[in-house]
């Protein structure tokens, strides 16, 4: 009962004072404050009123630094952003929406920078006026060296208004789940195994292009097959979806057996594979091949179109390596393409390995 | 105001209000003064593109350091310090605003600015100082901010975040979005009107005040322990004659009509108000006559006096002619302050010594000071050094003693008293006898002394016109042939004839009476009310008062009327005055009254004159409930109304009104125009939809004038958001908005047609418009 009465009278005065701020004096906030104690000692030493005149104004200075620098951050709220498509090694701008929720006052110089796990990124978005009761964006822009995910945890609103003697900063609690897909690099397929695949269509589908039906719109779908008078009268999105050339098909089979987890060639090796597959997958799809990929562990089953692209790059941003012992998931299919990729593949990442069945 | 004009006047501003507080001390020497002003005057101009600043820099480099080398130089041969510092802050300031460029180089010159307000704190206490200083903090704040905001600019401005044309891997749709928000160019920045308007300059004004009135708060809170260890200020002051050791008689001018106040004394009833008779504020009292001079001579007694420390006070208890007492018998005349006439006074600088009191004065209490030397105090005089100005406690006894005991007193004179009785040879024989002559009949000192000031009054005339004696003794030609002079003439002429009928007397220089000044109920006594009387000596009794000039006693404290320049200048002396009191002289025993009061006025202590006034507001309003319910209800009323309309007003300030839709760009009219046509025919843009986006769906929907609104569309973002649009862009845009209208008719036309087509051919038309509403 005691601690909840501490913690109501904390959060009573948390609503009372705002959010907690940090503080840090800048560089010319140094001098200012070795001047004001210069300008103390020569008032203490000589009497003259006019210097702690002089002394009264550079600390009340200070004290309007802290309630205009609060009030600045104060009522401001922070929206992220987050591109659906994020690729390891490629740069992407991350888009800020900053709203001043004030009524009255205005918000000046305003820096905001994104915190990954605690720490900020390297790059800040810059905030000139935010006028009352209305919202801007800004973007930074950023490149995540390695596939994965990545927890942002919130952002910081940093301001040096209105004197730039502090920097005052706030952090705003949001936190956002980054998916980084697999670098990706331009590759070159390997040659069809033979000319029959992908050139004869199976005969219930026709040839790619063609309509063969609607379904709802998904993340990561191409906005472009929206059918827009469909969705106009069934309320919500709808994508036109075509046919599916099924007869070209590849199995993407990717070796993520790492024997000893420390060996960081290894690992190097093996996010190199993991590039080059998700490369090909991409190169795959957008050839309208049908796209499986298989690892030890993990099996992502047929599809083609941009849905599947983000499954496929998905599942590789997520490939964690695994001890060789454990087997390859899935079955040799029959008829279709092979690529194999692994840490003991070329360092090109892609080679054709072999043709099953 | 443009972001960039804006921060250069506040800048300028705050140069001038530093320049002014500064050079208004009138310490500086005209010649940098006056260069400095031509050169702040012209560096307004100094700015690029007008003039390349790289080019020229070596020139201001020079001069700086020039102006350092003439400083050092002025200082080694015996320059104030401070002065010279100060003299070489204004020539830097002039160098550092012609090559402003950066906001480094701004804060550099509001470095400069400052320093020179802290020079000035040494050099100008007048009231100027507060006047100037506030409008530098008002400027200074304005600028900093300013500043703040222009430094972050730059730091930012020229990085954008995302370079032209690379959409970073972002999303397609978004990637617009983002390469409209790549960093601003600073240059494109300074010259935009919308960051700070009037409302920006009243806020940060505000805030300015509140910051002046926080440090106005502060300077009273903060402790005064100064020690005045090495420095101490100087303050320009009153330069009169009269105070020194020595006074030629005639020998300075006409000082009646000087208006300038020299001393300013609070003092209770009887001696306070309009009605009050005068006082004498004696000063320096002189024993030896010689050849038309008075003098000091180091054979008049001593200041006799007891010295008592209470804290940091030291009260000087004279003793007069018990100076010789000791031990058991000065007990017996132990100094009582009781029914004495208490006076703060605050004297102006004079360039004197000399502390001045209400004849006769029994102790003076000043601030215990002990770095300072002795000093030379006779004839019964208390002297302290001040350049400041000095506020001291004076407890007088203003009413002389009783004329029964004056006349019983015996003709006794202490060691040392006979000074008091010298008379140089030269004072001629038709003087004494006629101080003789005047005497006749008088039985004793007190009715020689009263014949003789009744004689002057009466027979001789007051005047200010000087005349030289033409190598005559001064008195024997004031008192047989010009028989007119001022107050020196008179005095000197009692005492020398008092003297010639052995009566001790000396001649005392100080002020007489004053203005009362009804504002803030003091005394000011001004220059012109120099004046000299005379003491005489009573065993037993002391010194006493006698005035032989004419018509000294008839105006009262009343005088200066009560016209309204009159109370403006008593309402101006006023100000000086709150100045000299509250921030001059501000010390710690006013500091420590203060806290008393408003500890009192929380507690409502009886002794509290602020406590008792709240008490008085409280019982007027409990007697007067009806109207002051009226006029609170008036005024909440008032408020609410007044903030409904606010509000009302703030809502309709955010949709664009009328006049600001007619004032839009022709590009933008055209836009819309073709917005609303398409909208008529069911193309309506989606509020969460961009105008490129909008532009881009119809494109992709085949919509009829898609191709027309995309290429429009750009026109319409170039001069919303870009330069606004000339006069080809114009004429493109009202052609391809007549070309979308084209279009959509051509539509409808095709759409009607269809109706009457069969089907199959109907479908193979294209696709059809969407429902309109």
């Amino acid at each position: 009962m005691k601690r909840e009465g501490e913690a109501s009278r904390r959060g009573l005065w948390r609503r009372l004072v705002g959010p907690r701020r940090r503080l840090r004096l800048t560089r010319e906030g140094q001098v200012f404050l070795a001047m004001t104690v210069g300008i103390g000692l020569a008032a203490i030493n000589t009497g003259n009123n006019l210097l702690y005149l002089v002394l009264g104004w550079l600390l009340s200075l200070i004290v309007a630094s802290g309630a205009l620098s609060n009030a600045t951050l104060r009522g401001v709220s922070v929206r992220r952003r987050v591109p659906t498509r994020i690729f390891a090694g490629r740069p992407f701008a991350m888009e800020i929406a900053l709203e001043n929720r004030k009524t009255r006052l205005a918000s000046y110089s305003i820096e905001v920078e994104d915190l990954l796990d605690g720490r900020p990124l390297d790059k800040r978005c810059y905030f000139l006026k935010l006028p009352p009761g209305r919202t801007q964006s800004a973007s930074y822009r950023h490149t995540f060296p390695r596939r994965g995910v990545y927890r942002l945890d919130g952002v910081r609103l940093i301001t040096r208004f209105p004197f730039g003697l502090f920097s005052k900063s706030r952090e705003v609690p949001g936190a956002d789940e980054v998916l980084v897909y697999p670098a990706v690099r331009p590759v070159a397929l390997p040659a069809p195994r033979s000319p029959r695949h992908g050139d004869a269509s199976q005969t219930r589908l026709g040839r790619r292009g063609e309509f063969f039906g609607l379904r709802e719109y998904r993340d990561g779908d191409d906005s472009r097959a929206i059918h827009w008078h469909s969705s106009a009268r069934a309320g919500r999105l709808l994508l036109r979806e075509m046919e599916e050339e099924a007869q070209r098909r590849v199995v993407i089979e990717i070796d993520n057996g790492v024997a000893d987890l420390e060996d960081e060639a290894a690992l190097e090796a093996l996010e190199d594979a993991v590039a080059s597959a998700a490369s090909l997958v991409i190169a795959y799809l957008r050839r309208g091949y049908a796209v499986r990929v298989v690892a030890r562990g993990l099996e992502v089953p047929w599809s083609a179109g941009p849905s599947h692209e983000h499954r496929l790059l998905r599942a590789l941003a997520l490939l964690a390596p695994v001890s060789p012992s454990v087997a390859m998931s899935g079955r040799v299919e029959p008829g279709a393409e092979m690529v194999r990729v692994g840490p003991r593949a070329p360092a090109s990442g892609a080679a054709r390995a072999a043709e099953a069945g | 105001m443009r972001f960039g004009l804006a921060h250069k006047l506040t800048t300028y501003l705050a140069v001038a209000f530093a320049y002014l507080v500064l050079v208004l001390s009138d310490e500086l020497s005209l010649g940098p003064v006056l260069l400095c002003l031509v050169g702040v005057a012209i560096s307004w101009w100094w700015d690029p593109p007008r003039v390349d600043l790289e080019r020229w820099s070596w020139l201001f480099t020079g001069l700086a350091l020039a102006a350092f080398g003439y400083s050092g130089l002025s200082f080694l041969t015996g320059g104030d310090l401070v002065i010279t510092g100060a003299q070489l802050l204004l020539f830097l300031l002039v160098a550092k605003l012609f090559g402003r460029r950066t906001s480094r180089d701004y804060l550099q010159v509001y470095v400069l600015s400052f320093l020179m307000v802290v020079a000035a704190t040494a050099l100008n206490g007048e009231v100027s100082f507060g006047l100037f200083f506030l409008g530098y903090v008002l400027a200074s704040t304005w600028a900093l901010i300013l500043l703040t905001l222009r430094r972050d600019m730059e730091e930012h401005g020229h990085v954008p975040h995302l370079a032209p044309g690379d959409d970073g891997g972002a999303a397609p749709g978004r990637a617009a979005g983002v390469a409209d928000m790549r960093g601003p160019a600073p240059a494109r920045l300074l010259g935009s009107r919308r960051l700070v308007g009037p409302r920006f300059f009243a806020g940060t004004g505000a805030v300015s005040l509140v910051i002046f009135a926080g440090a106005s708060l502060l300077f009273l809170f903060i402790p005064r322990i100064g020690f005045g260890l090495f420095f101490s200020n100087a303050r320009s002051g009153v330069n009169m004659a009269g105070f020194s050791d020595g006074v030629k008689l005639g020998g300075h001018g006409v000082i009646k009509d000087d208006d300038t106040v020299v001393m300013r004394v609070e003092i209770g009833p009887p001696f306070s108000g309009r009605d009050a008779p005068y006082l004498h504020w004696r000063g320096v009292a002189y024993d030896e006559y010689t050849k038309g001079e008075w003098r000091r001579s180091h054979h008049a007694p001593s200041t006799a006096k007891r010295v008592s420390v209470s804290g940091n006070v030291v009260t000087h208890h004279l003793l007069y002619d018990r100076g010789q007492l000791e031990g058991d018998e000065l007990g017996a005349h132990a100094p009582d302050l009781d029914g004495a006439a208490r006076q703060e006074i605050y004297l102006e600088p004079l360039g004197y010594d000399v502390l001045f009191g209400a004849s006769m004065p029994a102790a003076f209490r000043v601030a215990a000071n002990y770095r300072e030397r002795p000093r030379d105090e006779r004839n019964d005089e208390i002297r302290r050094a001040h350049t400041t100005g000095i506020k001291y406690t004076v407890f007088s006894r203003p009413s002389p003693p009783d004329a029964a005991l004056l006349r019983r007193a015996p003709r006794v004179l202490p060691p040392g008293y006979d000074v008091y009785l010298q008379l140089p040879p030269e004072i001629t024989q038709r003087v004494r006898d006629l101080a003789a002559r005047v005497v006749r009949g008088a039985a004793s000192d007190y009715d020689k002394a009263k014949a003789l000031e009744t004689y002057l009054q009466e027979t001789l005339t007051y005047t200010l016109e000087m005349e030289s004696p033409r190598g005559r003794e001064p008195i024997d030609h004031f008192l047989f042939e010009r028989r007119k002079g001022h107050c020196e003439y008179f005095s000197s002429a009692m005492t020398v004839m008092l003297r010639s009928v052995g009566v001790p007397a000396r001649n005392v220089n100080g002020f007489l009476g004053g203005e009362w000044n009804e504002y803030d109920d003091y005394v000011a006594v001004r220059a012109g009310d120099a004046h000299s009387w005379v003491e005489v000596y009573f065993a037993g009794a002391g010194w006493v008062t006698f005035d032989p000039t004419p018509g000294t006693s008839s105006d009262g404290l009343g005088r200066g009327g009560s016209g309204v320049m009159d109370r403006l200048r008593r309402l101006a002396d006023t100000v000086r005055f709150k100045w000299f009191k509250w921030v001059i002289e501000y010390d710690l025993e006013r500091q420590v009254g203060m806290f008393k009061s408003v500890a009192d006025l929380f507690r409502g202590g009886a002794g509290s004159s602020v406590g008792s006034r709240w008490r008085g507001v409280r019982q007027w309003m409990s007697d007067h409930r009806g109207p002051v319910a009226a006029v609170v209800g008036g005024a909440a009323a008032i408020g609410a109304a007044l903030f409904a309309w606010r509000r009302r007003r703030r809502r309709r300030a955010d949709e664009p009104s009328p006049r600001a839709r007619r004032s839009r760009d022709p590009v933008a009219t055209a836009y819309l125009a073709a917005l609303r046509g398409l909208a008529r025919r069911g193309w309506a843009r989606p509020p969460s939809a961009t105008p490129r986006e909008h532009a881009r769906a119809l494109a992709r929907d085949r919509a009829p004038g898609a191709a027309e609104l995309g290429a429009l569309t750009e026109l319409y973002y170039a001069a919303e958001y870009g330069e606004p649009s000339d006069e080809a862009a114009r004429q493109r845009a009202r052609d391809l908005a007549g070309a979308i209208d084209r279009a959509l008719r051509d539509a409808r036309h095709q759409q009607r047609w269809s109706r009457w087509r069969p089907r199959g051919r109907s479908r193979a038309a294209g696709q059809a418009p969407r429902a309109s509403g």
